[in-house]
């Protein structure tokens, strides 16, 4: 049967974006793999060690808001008090906690209200207080209390603060590895031509993990099934993904979670949006367009594969489904508010590569993914194509999709190794086919949902939702 | 299971990519035969009787399919197979390294000969192993000062491990070459001195950058000349080891470091000089605060504060305050107030609180007042709210 045009020149735009799709994926793990190899290689001998005695080392504080913490504060506190660096502090702003958050901290810390002022560069909601210890252990340590703005508000107030030469920007809840800072700390001393105004690195998973003191002890495979997907998911983005970015300095998103700034740039840039739920890919994505617009300065945006960050993941549906909705939201809002730097030369591979990716391959994927899996199956019913055909399509995709998920559980293993026990590497390998008719659908979903609720329902576009988390250790 | 043995020890993505490559293209090659034969077998392809009947853009797919399932099949066997091997080396290294940090621990702390360190020698058989032992017994080296590092040195040409690091300095692969140069750096091997010259210029940014700060420390007596006149780029990691290396070196040509094009040289040069109290060079360092290279900029004043002991000197750092960064800034403050010039710090001082940022304002208000309590009125009470916060901060007990 002759089909319409109509269907034609659908067929071949399906055609033609899973061929690009597939093809970007490939590139994407080749280049990977070459940059893992280079980063190994030229950080083979583990001797960060020696940074610590270096004369000359740029100033870092460490910027963690906090929001009804109660219950792990002071554990959390700990671990960065505890990071392995000559020359940092730890700012923790309590965004407004209605728990007892600042009553705990004040009271083990041994914290007194100073009359600590300081330029407002950024406007943020009202400041309470600036806290510091009497206790000269804790002469690092800065607590500023201010009214409930969002991570945003509060990540800018502490921009305004301090005066170091970078900040690392986390979540307080987070478990460092002791050394994050010092390898974080690294590209940004050994770029010779260009200026490095960021470096990102991995999140792991740290649900089910044993924590003591603020430290993971032992690394276990989560029990949690929604939280063993998204360790599977975190090995796919952050070893192929972020990694090939880097490379080509394409990197557009650095995890909130876990990023080291320029301060400098960053507030010129203008700190943090707190119009947007996605701050941290407005960021980073901001911090390029000023330096390509008004420093015109080369420069370039690293990315570290160790695994040093690990973080609570959601173990419901409902609140992973609110994460991943509030992931799309901030996606869109960041590419509308940053829409002219896509296929424009003056903002080199970014404009020309990250962004249009980014667009393409990111954002409209789910949406294509449905649309064109919908189109295939109505048109299978309707005779237009041969079953056989259709069974031979879906098979190309699982096969493909299952290769590349394996292909990131080999370069973890191979490199890193965390889940060294082979019942947990049975489970990740069983886990990862299973990804792909599961889970993968299920994060389809919720992407559609945040494109409905951005684009349909616009009083929900600016909210970040419930994120429930347990916590890793007892109170102390 | 020889095969296994194989594949592990030489196990790397990039073995995987080339042989999912192997397949991808054999699979094109061969998948519309019914028999592959060679004079030794014939194959029966298994698949022919479905791709036999598909052509095309079909044919292709199916062919991309067998490819996918051939390459996670090498995945999964590699991924079980890497893991195998990362454990048994990982938890063989860890036994090592506990118990070469043992023997290391007993030789330094113990009245020791050279018939310990022979059998140092007996136990170290395999290269992995050689290797292993060399970097604790390194990073001993570098963490450690005097007699115990002297004693690690020591230790390391009684073993006679020079070899090893000849030998790896000659190695084709940049991990080995890596490794020797940090080798030879940090346990100070001048007789490779030569070898590692040669390395000073590599194409290779990692071996090039390895390479100078090799050839610094294994150099001691070295005017560091080379540097004056180095073509590539130098990165702050490359300043820090190669001031680290150099700071008691006693015949740098500080003349010529500060006459190089390369600005990172310039400010080792500068650095270095403050670190062995160079003050006959400061008429040379001066003009360096002009530089067009902000890190020149910011060792130059850096060296200035730490030189200055006449009026001019401090004027000429006044001039370039706003150019400075926070933590200079500060510090020529407080240097500026431990001389107590009334008729220039004070105006300066002034101005730093009336017109400046609040960080600064606290700065030179706190030693402002501290060389002068009769100011502390007049900002206590002061028009301008920041100048009264200022104050405020720094009459702050907890502050």
């Amino acid at each position: 049967m002759e089909l319409p045009l109509v269907i034609k020149i659908l067929n071949i735009f399906i055609f033609v974006y899973a061929c690009m799709l597939f093809i970007s994926y490939i590139v994407i793990a080749l280049m990977s793999t070459s940059e893992l190899k280079k980063y190994h290689t030229r950080n083979r001998l583990p001797d960060f060690i020696r940074i610590l005695s270096f004369p000359k080392l740029p100033s870092i504080s460490v910027v963690a808001p906090a929001y009804n913490e109660e219950s792990t504060i002071i554990e959390n506190i700990n671990c960065l008090l505890s990071l392995k660096y000559p020359n940092f502090e730890v700012v923790i702003i309590n965004d407004g906690s209605r728990d007892g958050t600042l009553q705990k901290i004040i009271s083990y810390f041994n914290l007194v209200k100073t009359d600590s002022t300081y330029e407002q560069t950024l406007a943020t909601k009202k400041i309470r207080g600036i806290y510091k210890s009497q206790n000269i252990a804790y002469n690092h340590l800065t607590i500023i209390d201010k009214e409930n703005g969002g991570k945003a508000d509060a990540l800018n107030a502490g921009l305004n603060y301090i005066t170091s030469d970078l900040f690392l920007a986390v979540d307080v809840d987070t478990i460092l590895e002791p050394d994050a800072l010092l390898r974080m700390v690294k590209p940004f001393m050994e770029e010779t031509k260009v200026k490095v105004i960021a470096s990102g690195g991995v999140i792991r998973v740290a649900n089910s993990c044993e924590v003591a003191n603020g430290r993971i002890v032992k690394v276990n495979f989560p029990k949690n099934i929604w939280a063993k997907y998204q360790t599977i998911e975190y090995f796919r983005a952050f070893t192929l993904g972020r990694m090939a970015w880097s490379r080509i300095n394409g990197l557009l998103i650095i995890s909130g979670a876990f990023g080291m700034f320029d301060r400098k740039t960053a507030l010129d840039a203008g700190g943090y949006d707190i119009q947007t739920v996605g701050e941290d890919l407005e960021l980073v994505v901001r911090m390029r367009r000023y330096m390509h617009e008004v420093t015109k300065e080369k420069y370039k945006i690293a990315f570290i594969p160790d695994p040093l960050c690990w973080t609570e993941v959601p173990e419901s549906l409902k609140v992973l489904s609110r994460q991943r909705n509030r992931w799309t939201r901030g996606a869109i809002e960041t590419i509308r508010k940053h829409l002219k730097m896509a296929f424009n030369p003056k903002f080199g591979r970014i404009g020309m590569i990250s962004f249009p990716y980014w667009i393409f391959f990111e954002w409209l994927a789910p949406l294509i993914q449905v649309v064109g899996i919908a189109y295939v199956i109505v048109l299978t019913c309707l005779g237009l194509v041969d079953f056989y055909v259709f069974l031979i399509m879906t098979l190309f995709v699982l096969t493909f999709a299952v290769m590349y998920v394996f292909y990131a559980v080999l370069l973890e293993s191979i490199y890193y190794n965390k889940y060294n026990n082979l019942g947990y590497l049975t489970a990740t390998l069983f886990l990862s086919v299973l990804e792909v008719f599961i889970y993968q659908p299920m994060n389809t979903f919720f992407s559609l949902q945040g494109n409905i609720d951005y684009f349909f329902r616009k009083k929900n576009r600016h909210t970040w939702g419930n994120m429930q988390r347990k916590g890793f250790g007892p109170n102390p | 299971m020889r095969f296994a043995g194989i594949y592990r020890k030489y196990l790397s993505p990039w073995v995987v990519v080339a042989i999912g490559g192997a397949v991808f293209v054999l699979t094109f090659l061969y998948l519309g035969h019914k028999d592959i034969t060679n004079p030794y077998f014939i194959f029966h392809n298994p698949v022919y009787p479905i791709v036999s009947h598909t052509h095309g853009l079909l044919y292709v797919v199916q062919a991309l399919i067998l490819v996918f399932i051939s390459i996670t099949v090498l995945e999964l066997f590699s991924v079980y197979v890497g893991t195998a091997r990362r454990l048994f080396t990982d938890k063989k290294e860890q036994e090592f390294n506990r118990a070469s940090l043992n023997r290391i621990m007993d030789y330094l702390t113990k009245e020791s000969s050279t018939g310990d360190a022979k059998k140092f020698m007996a136990l170290l058989k395999s290269k992995s192993e050689k290797r292993l032992f060399v970097n604790q017994l390194r990073i001993i080296a570098v963490l450690t000062k005097g007699k115990v590092r002297n004693d690690c040195i020591v230790l390391f040409h009684e073993i006679h491990f020079d070899a090893l690091v000849k030998k790896d300095l000659r190695s084709p692969y940049v991990r080995d070459k890596m490794f020797a140069l940090r080798v030879a750096g940090d346990f100070q091997l001048s007789e490779l001195s030569p070898l590692i010259s040669n390395y000073i210029h590599s194409k290779n940014e990692m071996i090039r950058s390895e390479a100078v700060q090799a050839y610094v420390k294994v150099n001691p007596d070295s005017d560091l000349g080379f540097l004056a006149t180095y073509p590539h780029s130098l990165s702050l990691l490359d300043f820090n080891v190669i001031v680290n290396a150099a700071k008691h070196y006693r015949n740098i040509g500080f003349d010529s470091l500060f006459s190089s094009s390369n600005a990172v040289v310039r400010a080792i040069g500068i650095r270095l000089a403050v670190m062995q109290q160079k003050k006959e060079y400061k008429p040379l360092v001066l003009p360096m605060m002009d530089d067009e290279t902000p890190l020149v900029r910011e060792e130059a004043y850096l060296a200035i504060i730490a030189f200055a002991d006449e009026k001019e000197d401090f004027i000429a750092l006044m001039h370039h305050f706003d150019d400075m960064g926070k933590s200079v800034q500060t510090k020529l403050i407080d240097v500026m107030a431990q001389k107590n010039e009334k008729d220039f710090v004070y105006p300066f001082f002034n101005e730093l609180i009336l017109n400046y940022p609040m960080d600064i304002k606290i700065k030179a208000m706190e030693n402002l007042i501290k060389m002068d309590l009769s100011f502390a009125f007049n900002y206590m009470n002061h028009e301008n709210e920041s100048i009264r916060n200022a104050y405020k901060h720094i009459t702050d007990f907890y502050l």
